[in-house]
């Protein structure tokens, strides 16, 4: 079982970031190879070079209890080198597709999920660069950390949260859909103009995503998708845990957007595993996430179940007050009480309009640039110069990327410390089973032929390959792990002192 | 943050009539201080960003087409 501080299982969270990517004056050819070409500079630094190990995906597992149609994924040695980048920290650089995604590891700190993702961006921006560093001239190519292109395509940005699978999944759905609609008045990405409605190409969302969104409940990430998504690969004992797959959310620049996104999230989620929560909820979740997605006032009423309405911020309050309540029963540790207090500062500046909001919220940071700029030229909103202005906030080139400029110019609030930020791209976290990943790649990486969510498989030198089961997220850390890892000189004498731990197949 | 457009600052650069001059000198001069510290963060915004938005804006707003993901 679970060996958090207090028994509980919610508390592990990964996040996933897909990156938009074109040349400045076109679009790419062929993407999957062109973001093939870019993680191929990954440094020897950051990256192991073993094969990322199939063997225990599928995702083709749907929450309400059937198998979807489709095929699982195997590709051949040479296909899966080239597209997997398996990390040190305990991470994963891999193309998704038309894109370059970069999933953080399993982190048992929201502070850690913050420092690891910011890793991430960090090292595709040095691919970015070593990519242009080799270019013989031609168009810049631009990596966005963004999800939306202004026509009607997106792409991703997910939220991984371990919980009980004794927690019923109609349950968990229902409870957190208010949460997952509203809570983009602090975590929204903004954008100028709709993807899907060219009558509002001057007018700015708060939400790059909500527009996307199709359906209440469903499986797939890239059609209609649903507020709450039904993915069910735990990457871990099935019997035990369930994986929450969270597709409604915005990449954020902002590290406070970062922060409060996944750290709120968490917070109800423990309270939903205590029984300890009754949001308000709403009659049509997709209908109520768009106009949250558009209503930069933060007034516009969304229909509840009970006939009455309730507008994105009213609905915020209610949730973070009975947390609130909930943490005050239980106890909290010291980053439940930091993420509660700034929950509710948010919330507050929110109400009042702040001037604090624009150091802090991703859309509302983003707004008071293109608000400013746009005053001072005279521009129209719908001026190409400003949705380039837009673009380029999430741009993640160090010298021309328009967030990376606020930060260094001391104009937005961090939260992690640029070294900290530093030590994440080569280490794992040490609270959850990457630190074991990581450090059987750091240690023997000789002896280590494939790694995945939930495995590891070494050569022992003789005999067949071994298969080694992470099955529990909360197993492998620093602290079970560290001092056997120290102590054995091989592969094999390692296998002898953790036997039975983690457990072998 | 409440939808806040920037129409109230439709007159900027045609001369201030002779009311507004007289309204400048009745503002404290710690309020008016703090004005211009905005005035300036703003101009320096412009400038900041002047000197590293994209040149070909139009082509790269038009071109930008990705594949949807995830």
């Amino acid at each position: 079982m679970a060996e958090g501080q207090n028994d509980r299982i919610a508390g592990i969270v990964g996040t996933e970031v897909e990156y938009g990517l074109s040349w400045s004056n076109r679009p790419p050819e062929d993407p999957e190879r062109l973001s093939a070409d870019l993680i191929g500079q990954v440094s020897e630094q950051f990256h192991a070079p073993v094969l990322w190990d199939y063997e225990n995906e599928d995702p083709r597992h749907d929450a309400r209890g059937f198998l979807a149609e489709g095929e699982r994924e195997n590709p051949d040695d040479a296909d899966n080198r080239s597209l997997n980048k398996p990390l040190f920290n305990g991470g994963r650089l891999y193309v998704d597709g038309a894109h370059p995604e970069y999933s953080g590891p399993e982190c048992a700190s929201v502070r850690d999920v913050v420092r690891f993702e910011k890793a991430g961006d960090r090292m595709v921006s040095l691919c970015q660069g070593a990519f242009s560093a080799r270019q013989d001239g031609g168009p810049p190519l631009l990596v966005l950390k963004n999800n939306s292109d202004g026509k009607g395509n997106s792409w991703g940005y997910h939220e991984n949260y371990l919980l009980p699978r004794s927690l019923p999944f109609d349950v968990l759905a229902r409870s957190i859909s208010s949460h997952l609609v509203t809570r983009i008045v602090f975590c929204g990405a903004g954008k100028l103009g709709s993807d899907q409605n060219p009558e509002e190409s001057g007018r700015y969302f708060l939400s790059q995503r909500a527009e996307f969104f199709e359906i209440p409940m469903g499986l797939s990430t890239m059609v209609h998708r649903s507020v709450v998504n039904t993915r069910d690969e735990p990457h871990s004992e099935r019997s035990l845990y369930r994986r929450f797959h969270v597709i409604t959310g915005d990449s954020n620049l902002s590290e406070i957007s970062t922060y409060l996104k996944v750290g709120t999230t968490l917070l109800v989620l423990r309270a939903l595993e205590a029984g300890a929560l009754e949001p308000p909820v709403f009659s049509d979740w997709v209908e109520s996430f768009r106009r949250v997605g558009m209503d930069m006032s933060l007034q516009l009423p969304l229909g509840l179940e009970n006939g009455k309405t309730m507008t994105a911020l009213e609905c915020q309050e209610v949730i973070c007050s009975q947390v609130r309540q909930y943490l005050e029963r239980e106890g909290m540790d010291a980053e439940s009480s930091d993420i509660i207090g700034r929950w509710e500062n948010v919330l507050v500046m929110l109400r009042r309009s702040s001037a604090g909001l624009a150091r802090t919220v991703d859309w509302a940071i983003k707004w008071s640039v293109l608000s400013r700029y746009r005053e001072k030229k005279g521009w129209e909103l719908t001026d190409s110069r400003l949705k380039m202005l837009d673009f380029q906030y999430h741009d993640l080139r160090p010298d021309r990327g328009i967030f990376s400029m606020l930060e260094n110019t001391g104009q937005v609030d961090r939260l992690v410390d640029p070294m900290e930020v530093e030590e994440a791209l080569t280490h794992p976290p040490s609270e959850t089973r990457a630190y074991f990943r990581g450090e059987m790649l750091r240690r023997f990486l000789t002896r280590v032929h494939a790694v995945s969510w939930s495995s590891v498989v070494v050569d022992p030198g003789e005999g067949p390959l071994k298969r080694l089961a992470l099955g529990d997220p909360w197993k492998g850390t620093q602290k079970r792990v560290g001092a056997l890892m120290g102590k054995s000189g091989s592969v094999g004498e390692l296998l002898r002192a953790l036997s039975p731990l983690p457990a072998g197949e | 943050m409440a939808s806040k457009d920037s129409e109230t600052k439709k007159h900027a650069g045609t001369s201030p009539s002779q009311e507004e001059k007289d309204q400048v000198g009745q503002v404290p001069s710690h309020t008016r201080q703090k004005a211009e510290e905005i005035k300036e963060e703003a101009d320096t915004l412009v400038d900041q960003i002047d000197e590293i938005l994209e040149e070909n804006a139009e082509t790269f707003v038009k071109s930008f087409i990705q594949k949807g993901g995830e």
